[in-house]
């Protein structure tokens, strides 16, 4: 056994090249003159190159499997990034991430005296088709346009307010110092409403969108009083816009010649989706 | 990956990954097969045979910077078709020969390692046993020394792997004389 093991030994030493010169020359003839000898170095040449082929095919069927892996599971990954991005743009139309930038070249302050609701309205309106608003909406809910506000006659205020208007019978712009404001400008006012507005379930399905009027007081105190819907879209939605200006903070009262007066302040919201 | 570094990789014991990279052309290969009434399969052997065919050229012969990489993979894959469905005729009108397959094949220089001698040592090595597949080809197509192979098989000695190593060869030798392998003997 011992032999023959050694003589493998040197088979496989002679099959890579690795004897001397000397003895390489000696096994080659050794090869020539025993015929047993040939047929086993033979044999384990050819043996030697087929376990190299039967390993080269393990590893090209090794290979292959990797490779299928790769590509199903590169497909499955792609499969399954569209179904979230899917999933995640449907869970989104549902909330107020949104922030919306409003621009307005020109705010009007009217000094008028309130004769009839019929009269107010139609003023209002010409006053919106006046003012040059640039909306820039980023994202797709709601918005606030153009609000326009007003000092009006409270029935509260009757007395205070004739007297100071009946006494001006020329109403000078210059008078009118500053409109009623919302702490931290019109931009705070914005995020406000767009933080705290969600767009109600049941208008998203029926499709409901537009413009809500929303009028309210602002006493000489700021505090907002007697809101509702001047003109609305539908009940959802109206009931939406008095719920989040009812949550708003005190404002800053309107000012006229450096005294706080009652104000009503119409501010319309947006209520559309692309 | 580059011609470059493909070839680095199968000249570096990284031959694996250029595989896994070259499968991209098997479907190159399959439309060839499949439009030569050849089957998916057929065509996945002949690409398995190509690597190898690929990976003898270039791990033998000099100035392998010539050689680009997947055209000659491809063209390689599309002669070992051929020459398949050649052997196909041959068969279907006399029984299978093996000397005058072996003539064939001779003429295509590069195809050494996937003749049909080889073929028949590929039958002989499925059907040895397990740790004796381990054994041969740990040593003769890994190159691992007969110390680390002694280890991965929890072996006693070095020398428990070497008679290991012998016992099972002298098994491969005995039925591939069983099989009149003698014969092939001869051819080389």
């Amino acid at each position: 056994m011992r032999r023959e093991l050694e003589e493998m030994e040197r088979i496989d030493l002679y099959l890579s090249g690795k004897l001397s010169e000397m003895e390489d020359r000696e096994f080659e003839r050794k090869i020539k003159l025993d015929s047993d000898f040939n047929q086993k170095v033979m044999f384990q040449q050819l043996f030697q190159e087929g376990l190299i082929a039967y390993g080269l095919k393990q590893d090209a069927q090794l290979a292959y499997r990797k490779y299928r892996f790769r590509k199903w599971l590169l497909r499955g990954l792609i499969i399954a990034f569209a179904l979230i991005s899917i999933f995640f743009l449907y869970f989104n139309l549902n909330k107020e991430t949104s922030l919306v930038q409003f621009v307005s070249s020109q705010r009007k302050i009217k000094l008028e005296t309130c004769v009839s609701d019929k009269a107010i309205e139609d003023s209002f309106i010409e006053e919106l088709e006046e003012t040059d608003t640039t909306l820039v909406i980023i994202g797709s809910d709601s918005t606030i346009s153009s609000p326009e506000f007003y000092l009006e006659e409270n029935n509260n205020l009757d007395e205070l307010e004739k007297s100071s208007i009946d006494n001006d019978s020329e109403i000078n712009d210059t008078q009118i110092n500053v409109e009623p404001t919302y702490p931290g400008g019109f931009s705070a006012l914005s995020n406000f409403i767009n933080q705290n507005i969600n767009y109600p379930e049941e208008a998203l399905i029926n499709g409901n969108q537009g413009i809500v009027y929303v009028r309210f007081t602002i006493d000489i105190e700021g505090n907002i009083k007697n809101t509702r819907v001047e003109k609305g879209v539908s009940k959802s939605i109206d009931k939406e816009a008095l719920r989040v200006v009812g949550l708003m903070p005190n404002w800053i009262p309107a000012m006229v010649n450096g005294q706080p007066k009652p104000a009503y302040y119409t501010l319309p919201i947006n209520f559309s989706f692309e | 990956m580059t011609n470059e570094k493909l070839i680095q990789q199968l000249k570096c014991g990284m031959h694996e990954k250029a595989f896994r990279y070259l499968y991209k052309n098997l479907s190159k290969v399959e439309a060839y097969v499949k439009s030569n009434s050849g089957t998916k399969s057929e065509a996945l052997d002949v690409f398995q045979d190509g690597l190898i065919v690929l990976y003898n050229k270039v791990n033998t012969f000099s100035d392998q910077s010539e050689i680009k990489v997947e055209g000659f993979l491809i063209n390689t894959c599309k002669l070992l078709w051929k020459n398949e469905l050649k052997k196909k005729r041959v068969r279907n009108k006399k029984n299978e020969s093996i000397v005058i397959e072996l003539k064939d094949q001779s003429e295509l220089e590069d195809f050494t390692l996937v003749e049909l001698r080889y073929k028949i040592i590929e039958k002989i090595i499925s059907k040895l046993g397990e740790t004796c597949r381990t054994v041969l080809l740990s040593f003769y197509y890994k190159k691992h020394s007969l110390e680390s192979i002694a280890k991965q098989l929890n072996y006693k000695s070095v020398q428990t792997a070497k008679t290991k190593k012998y016992k099972c060869m002298e098994k491969a030798r005995k039925m591939a004389v069983d099989w009149g392998a003698n014969s092939l003997n001869h051819q080389l």
